[in-house]
């Protein structure tokens, strides 16, 4: 039986209802659905006296949706009947009605074919108009894959069949001028007329269908299992491996922002690699990590490691490594986009409290893509892409910046000589250099290409990929960012279903060797500087005796940053007994850090007086298992399906690393190894997470109408000592799909309406490991102190601290209309963290600079985020889809004891947002004296100013527009915020260069300008510092629009597909980062800073071919 | 005709007991194997300490533990770079208070230029992460006295002799870095044990009680030393390294005949020769007068001063001294010619300093931090601010010093142009070493005379002796409260 249900669930609206609906909307409805599971279990009541059978069908198809089919003569014979029920089944009340019959009955799809018991080979007889034919087809997919299940229905009448597994069907005497119609819960409903020729082949009409995108009703992944939206009772957003993949980009998460409500990403640098910093649904935490769980294919991805906190995005650099352009690589960079099948993040309690103590932050679940059963395909997709900054700054030429300097002389009376302003005293003023054309004019590329063969039958499916991605900076030199990558999935089931395994595997390498710094950061270098290569291509280091700081030097320093990455998991799973089944599922993650980064004396200026070539390595080997054996049951009971999960889960993250700190080489050529070098110093580190958990989930869904999902977790974590070890998790959510509701049905606009709510505790371990015990290190100089090494207290223990709770409550509201063709949610959130985990700062006096303790303080997030998706046409030649959404979150401290001896004392106050800022007031350029003028130069006492530095709302708004074989996607991602400007740059008239902006500055009494006066020293160059430092000014709105991507695709005909033997040939071009609309008018607001590189505005053109 | 089995269905109320009764049932054996293998779960999360790591207790359970303790702050001391975590006063005070001083300045165009520049203008701002390196710094290293201190009276299995050496040394140490401490900023807060929710709001306190427990901590490390060096060289403190410092003290508080007595013991002793070796002698690693000098422990580098100063080539040196400083020397003192560097002929004011010659290479020079001559200007001011008889003596130990350098005697006739002279004398003998100029002109109160004309802009305020308490532990503890001038 179960088996039946599940074909049998997805189309159980009747068809007459499902025709007046279409009269009512008719304007709109060019496809019609049958919606899905809809009436998956409904209960039959009848009460009938001396009734005739036709009668009693009729209010059975009132109640249960299933049209009947029979010839009319068929029913008079039988007579009529009276029975009595209370809350049946169909089939109990069919045979009921049927008992002492000569009838039977089948039920083919939604629809009930009532027989005689005597002629059950004799198909239904017709009454309607000769000539007749008899018809065979098959359903398939737009791919040529059989559609299984289709419903093929005979346009104004009762007729009808349905397609077996294998998409075929057969109807027998129907006329020939007769229209079948064919729907299916996965399919768009067509029309075809029964005696079209062409599509007749063999004998059979093949009939193509569309694969119905119904969001509803999509398989979503959740924590140990799936579940679909109509169903769900978390909060839980998608993003398809498809629309990630509409962005040209290495990382996946950069093509999630602004598509995931309540999800905040921002890109830290515009460099290959570089970190992405994720919130979901804002800062929970004071101090410990705030960043989400990721999970991939069921195992937790091992970043976090040592006793790193991950405040603001996670990077090699905060494993303790090396860094490069981009302070730290992210370790997303590893995960191939085209690999990806889908992204869940999930927010609430209900979706995430089975994470238990990892859980408080949201859950990003990232699922592989897995084979599927069918014709072998081969998938080439290849791009490559051109990119430049969204925004650099522009910068003053020779004339400009020494007339700066000459001002700045005078206004402090001093007079420029050969010490204090070498450079207009010495060297020659009429050169020019644009240092932004030298340092950052190259064209970025990127190269993106990858072969995917997937296959396989009903039992075992296996999957191969690999892919190649290279991308350049547009830096000054011969820099490049490579990645291979390979992954694999295998499945396979017994002949009888009780049995399956998947195993799915991913290897990845990374290679980077982008420069040690990002070389934003030498825009400063001065324009009358010397050029930096003299004839022999030799760099230059000093001009007529003044040192010259060369910004080329890097390209004599390497660094070579290697990322391994190996993922693999296997899941087996065997059905002991009826809804019975034991799973085992395991994971094993290797992640290899190897870090090489030097320093050649070539590289140095020779006037240095410590010449010495010197190189550090760092490695470091991330290993993660976990074993999760689990055991769920499922039932009916009563109208409702009951499930039950337990489970257990043990894991184990080891890492090991070594920072080797090498110098004295005899030469530059020796340096990728430490072995030749004269001295070394070695530092290493070994840390070791364990974590194991007990977890059930108990969820009953009543009648496809109410849903209630109870889920629990004691876990134990070795971040805490003894006694604090153990925590205990959990929340309940429940839906209610009131439009499933009999008193719903009238309002027929609405085809789908969900009231969802839940709340829950999680916690979060976001700290180092071993924080708990009192450590003494040993000292890491490269020569021992007269032979001996130290030892040094390395943290402040505290053997008492434990979990940090949070406490989460979410209502939602999901309404479908016009047969889901507007969907919208709204949630509301509300979460609480108490027992604040807390890196708490202190002052120095104490000997540390903080200490984990966890806090009475009470955060609290909420917010509102709404999602609009809607399919605003839909023609035979043209379609357009739009989605929408914004995010509306607010934070707030309820309470912190003893806030006022605290390092928060001067930033926060109860029941303002702790993402507050205080500055000094600014008051302008003073017109006497030039000077930026402050409300007092005290910050402890004088910062009176409240901002609050957070967003006020973000989201996004996505559009695919689709007419014959062309597809334009774009996307927009919009944020309202202010930020703070991070200025590189000195007080205008001292020795760096500056931007052109600062030309509007003071010149002479009276003039009314909001850049100081030109200074190289005293007390405008002091008074600069504070207005950098403390003041509001540098606070300025950084909201933006961003065109995030374009993408157009064209679809080549399919018979000019078919010349070259491919299946689908599709061009496509793709753009990122197209145009930002700003009031921050400095450069780039997501950035925000002049020595970080803005992100890259790339244009991509690409070929997919699939065989 | 319907069977009554038929009608009788399950109601929703049996079903809701239903789930219960089943989800109890689970819920139970759940329980049951939880508390079964609880004891193992507890078993499977609880890690063994990481093979890299010794907890506390570990510590001072024997001789060699309990003293890399102790090394480890000369070690990183000596081994981080200026500017980050660790250097304490270690070149960061002959940089920077040099350039408060007016000795050097720095002439490159970097970030850091415009941090450097806020020495030399006396206009620090609360944000300068040099100023904040010198707090976090020095209390970083009085943790680690003040652990040692506490933890050795319970230690088990210490010789009393590595015990009382230990504790000695750790106690010098504590007032080392309490006394620059104290200079740099006025009132700090005296910090005594490692317990952080004791210290954590601890005001400043008055910097009479800060100069109390500094001497109380050297006469105490006065006992506890012996005259011997635990170790072969100079590089740990003895019983006389606590008289130097203790001498200095003295001098600093105007206990003019305990400074007297105190550096006098020191040189009567012997024990650092008894005459001053040559100038070109002065800083190597081997010079009789040092009383204590600290081991580079950086790969391929001597001192940072070596190898930060020292410039090869034409070119303008990094930190350059001043004309001022140039100006004070006498002619024929052979201090200008042995212990300054002229980088380039057609630029006579590209002077750096060159006392330390050695840069990169292995290590040939240590880092000293007390020598000889500084007691023998400790007891010529001593001597002079008696007055009376003293006076001459005190012209006699200032001539010692003179005549090192090539000079003839003192002009000085009296107390008053004595103290003058030394003052004069102490620039040029101490120029780019420890800050002393710095600390000079405050301790005589000198500061605003001799610093303020010369501070562009007149940036100079009443109360710039003193550095501003970092904008960040004032954050961090609300009960600190900042120095006048930057109110």
């Amino acid at each position: 039986m179960p088996a039946r249900k599940e074909k049998d669930s997805g189309r159980r609206l009747c068809s007459t209802k499902t025709l007046l609906i279409m009269k009512f909307t008719a304007i709109l409805m060019v496809v019609f659905t049958f919606a899905a599971s809809a009436h998956s279990y409904s209960q039959i009541t009848i009460s009938a006296k001396n009734k005739s059978l036709s009668a009693v069908f009729k209010s059975i198809k009132q109640q249960s949706g299933y049209d009947f089919v029979y010839a009319v003569e068929l029913l008079e014979k039988a007579g009529k009947i009276t029975v009595e029920l209370h809350n049946v089944g169909l089939q109990n009340a069919l045979e009921v009605c049927l008992k002492d019959k000569d009838l039977t009955y089948t039920i083919v799809g939604k629809t009930v074919v009532i027989k005689s018991s005597e002629r059950i080979a004799i198909p239904v007889p017709e009454p309607v108009l000769p000539p007749t034919i008899d018809v065979q087809g098959r359903i398939v997919s737009e791919s040529g894959e059989p559609v299984a299940g289709a419903s093929i229905k005979i346009k104004g009448t009762n007729l009808g069949a349905s397609a077996d597994k294998n998409g075929l069907f057969q109807i027998k005497g129907i006329s020939e001028n007769a229209v079948l119609i064919v729907s299916g819960a996965n399919i768009e409903t067509i029309e075809i007329r029964a005696n079209q020729s062409s599509l007749l082949k063999d004998g059979m009409l093949t009939i193509k269908t569309k694969l119905k995108v119904n969001s509803l009703d999509e398989t979503v992944v959740i924590a140990y299992g799936t579940t679909t939206r109509r169903l769900a009772t978390g909060s839980i957003s998608k993003v398809k491996g498809e629309d990630i993949r509409k962005h040209p980009v290495d990382n996946p998460f950069l093509a999630l922002s602004g598509k995931v409500p309540g999800m905040q990403i921002a890109q830290t640098s515009g460099v290959a690699g570089a970190p992405v910093s994720i919130f979901v649904r804002g800062k929970s935490s004071v101090g410990a990590g705030s960043e989400p769980l990721y999970v991939i294919d069921g195992v937790p991805f091992a970043h976090t490691v040592g006793n790193a906190t991950f405040s603001n995005g996670i990077s090699a650099q905060t494993l303790g490594g090396l860094t490069n352009a981009t302070a730290g690589s992210s370790p997303f960079v590893n995960l191939n986009p085209s690999d990806i099948e889908s992204i869940e993040v999930l927010k609430d309690a209900d979706a995430t409290a089975i994470y238990g103590s990892r859980g408080a932050n949201g859950v990003i679940l990232i699922t592989t893509r897995k084979a599927k059963a069918g014709k072998t395909a081969v998938d080439l997709n290849f791009y490559t892409g051109w990119g430049r900054p969204t925004k650099l700054p522009q910068m003053m030429n020779t004339q400009q910046y020494t007339m700066m300097r000459r001002e700045a002389f005078k206004n402090d009376s001093i007079a420029p000589n050969t010490t204090n302003a070498t450079d207009l005293m010495i060297w020659d003023t009429t050169r020019n250099t644009d240092w932004k054309d030298i340092l950052l004019g190259q064209t970025a590329r990127n190269y993106d290409g990858q072969v995917r063969v997937s296959g396989g039958n009903q039992q075992t499916q296996v999957s191969l990929a690999t892919g190649y991605h290279r991308e350049t900076p547009v830096y000054y030199g011969n820099m490049h960012d490579d990645r291979i990558n390979m992954h694999s999935s295998f499945a396979h089931r017994t002949l009888d279903n009780k049995f399956s395994i998947a195993f799915n595997a991913s290897y990845s390498s990374d290679k980077n060797n982008l420069s040690t710094i990002d070389l934003m950061q030498l825009l400063t270098t001065i324009p009358n500087a010397p050029y930096p290569l003299d004839v022999n291509g030799n760099l230059v280091w000093s001009d007529k005796g003044v040192n010259f700081s060369n910004p080329l030097a890097y390209t004599k320093k390497q660094y070579i940053g290697l990322t391994d990455n190996m993922l693999s998991s296997l899941n087996m799973s065997y059905t002991v007994a009826k809804g019975l089944r034991v799973k085992l599922d395991g994971g094993f993650n290797v992640v290899r850090l190897d870090q090489t980064a030097t320093n050649p004396i070539s590289s140095q200026s020779p006037t240095s007086a410590t010449l010495i070539s010197s190189a550090d390595f760092f490695k470091q080997t991330q290993k993660n298992w976990i074993l999760e054996p689990q055991m769920d049951y499922t039932t009916k009971i009563s109208k409702g399906q009951l499930q039950i999960l337990v489970g257990g889960s043990f894991q184990e993250q080891l890492s090991t690393g070594e920072k080797v700190s090498a110098s004295g080489y005899t030469n530059d050529a020796l340096l990728l190894t430490p072995g030749p070098a004269a001295t070394k110093s070695v530092t290493s580190s070994y840390s070791k997470y364990r974590y194991d958990a007990f977890f059930g989930r108990i969820s009953y869904n009543w009648d496809t109408k109410y849903l209630i999902n109870i889920s629990g977790r004691r876990d134990g974590s070795s971040r805490f000592g003894p006694g604090k070890q153990f925590g205990n998790f959990g929340a309940i959510g429940a839906g209610w799909i009131f439009s499933n509701e009999n008193f719903m049905q009238s309002f027929s606009a609405l085809s789908y309406g969900k009231l969802r709510g839940s709340i829950g505790v999680t916690g979060n371990d976001r700290i180092g490991n071993y924080q708990y015990i009192s450590q003494w290190l040993s000292t890491s100089s490269a020569v021992p102190y007269q032979g001996s090494s130290g030892l040094y207290p390395y943290n402040l223990d505290n053997p008492d601290f434990a979990w940090e709770r949070n406490r989460k409550m979410e209502a939602g509201l999901e309404l479908g209309f016009f047969k889901d063709r507007i969907d919208f949610t709204a949630d509301y959130y509300l979460n609480r963290t108490d027992n604040q985990l807390v890196g708490l700062p202190l002052p120095s006096q104490v000997g540390f600079t903080s200490v984990n303790a966890n806090r009475d303080a009470i955060l609290q997030n909420s917010g509102w985020e709404f999602a609009l998706n809607s399919t605003n046409i839909k023609t035979k030649n043209f379609s357009w889809r739009s989605s929408f959404n914004i995010s509306i979150p607010r934070n707030k401290l309820i309470a912190y004891p003893n806030l006022e001896n605290t390092a928060y004392a001067t930033t926060w106050s109860i029941g303002q947002p702790v993402t507050i800022q205080k500055y000094i007031k600014y008051l302008g350029v003073d017109p006497v004296t030039g000077i930026y003028q402050l409300n007092g130069i005290n910050p402890a006492k004088d910062k009176i100013v409240t901002r609050n530095l957070a967003p006020m709302y973000y989201g996004g708004f996505q559009n695919t527009l689709a007419y014959k074989g062309w597809t334009l996607d774009f996307s927009l991602y919009y944020i309202k915020q202010s930020g703070k400007a991070n200025f590189l740059f000195q007080a205008p008239g001292t020795r760096a260069n500056q931007p052109v902006a600062v030309l509007d500055r003071w010149q002479k009494p009276d003039d009314i300008t909001n850049v100081q006066r030109f200074t190289t020293t005293g007390a405008a160059a002091t008074q600069y510092s504070y207005w950098a430092n403390y003041s509001d000014a540098v606070i300025t709105n950084t909201s933006f629009i961003r065109l995030k991507n374009v993408s157009l695709a064209y679809q080549l005909d399919k018979k000019i597909a078919q010349k070259i033997k491919a299946d689908n040939v599709r061009l496509f071009f793709q753009g990122e980062n197209l145009l930002t609309f700003t009031p921050y008018k400095i450069g780039d607001p997501e950035i925000m800073s002049f020595s970080t590189m803005p992100p890259l505005r790339m244009m991509t053109v690409g070929l997919q071919v699939v065989f | 005709m319907i069977t009554p089995k038929i009608i009788k269905m399950k109601s929703t109320k049996t079903t809701i007991l239903e789930i219960i009764g089943q989800s109890g049932r689970l819920i139970t054996a759940l329980c049951l194997i939880c508390t079964i293998s609880f004891s193992s779960c507890k078993k499977f999360v609880t890690v063994a300490n990481p093979p890299d790591v010794l907890t506390s207790d570990k510590i001072f359970v024997d001789d060699k533990t309990a003293t890399a303790a102790m090394l480890s702050i000369y070690i990183d001391m000596m081994n981080d770079q200026f500017g980050s975590n660790g250097s304490f006063v270690c070149f960061s005070l002959t940089a920077l208070g040099g350039m408060s001083a007016n000795e050097m300045i720095w002439t490159q165009s970097n970030t850091s230029a415009p941090t450097y520049q806020e020495f030399t203008d006396h206009a620090l701002t609360p944000p300068n992460s040099y100023v904040a390196a010198f707090w976090k710094d020095g209390y970083k290293y009085i943790y680690r006295t003040n652990a040692i201190i506490n933890g050795l009276p319970t230690a088990t299995g210490m010789t009393t002799a590595t015990k009382n050496q230990l504790a000695g040394e750790a106690k010098f140490m504590r007032a080392f870095c309490y006394f620059y401490l104290v200079n740099l900023f006025g009132d700090v807060p005296l910090i005594l044990n490692t317990n952080y929710q004791d210290n954590m709001l601890v005001p400043r306190t008055p910097s009479a009680d800060v100069w109390k427990q500094i001497v109380a901590d050297l006469k105490d490390a006065k006992t506890l030393l012996q005259e011997a060096y635990p170790t072969t060289e100079r590089l740990r403190p003895n019983r006389w390294t606590a008289s130097a410092l203790l001498a200095r003290c003295y001098l600093y508080n105007g206990q003019w005949a305990d400074a007297e007595s105190e550096a006098d013991a020191i040189i009567a002793s012997g024990a650092y020769g008894s005459a001053l070796p040559a100038l070109d002698k002065v800083f190597k690693k081997d010079s009789p007068e040092t009383i204590w000098q600290l081991q580079p422990v950086r790969s391929n580098v001597n001192t940072l001063e070596g190898s930060t100063f020292l410039v090869t080539g034409t070119t303008q040196p990094n930190y350059q001294l001043t004309q001022q400083l140039l100006d004070a020397f006498e002619p024929n003192d052979n201090r200008k010619t042995k212990w300054i560097g002229f980088s380039n002929p057609a630029y006579p004011a590209w002077a750096f300093p060159s006392k330390y010659k050695a840069g990169a290479g292995a290590v040939t020079e240590y880092y000293i931090v007390f020598r000889l001559t500084e007691q023998y200007m400790i007891r010529s001011e001593a001597r002079a601010r008696q007055g009376g008889s003293k006076v001459q003596p005190g012209i006699d130990d200032l001539n010692t010093v003179r005549t090192r350098a090539g000079l003839l005697g003192s002009t000085a006739t009296d107390q008053a142009s004595l103290i003058l002279a030394l003052e004069k004398e102490r620039q040029v003998e101490f120029f780019a070493e420890w800050g002393h100029r710095w600390l000079d002109l405050k301790r005589t109160n000198r500061a605003e005379a001799v610093l303020g004309p010369l501070s562009p802009n007149k940036t100079w305020k009443p109360g710039s002796e003193l550095y501003p308490v970092p904008d960040i532990e004032i954050n961090n503890n609300p009960k600190l409260v900042q120095n006048g001038a930057y109110l």
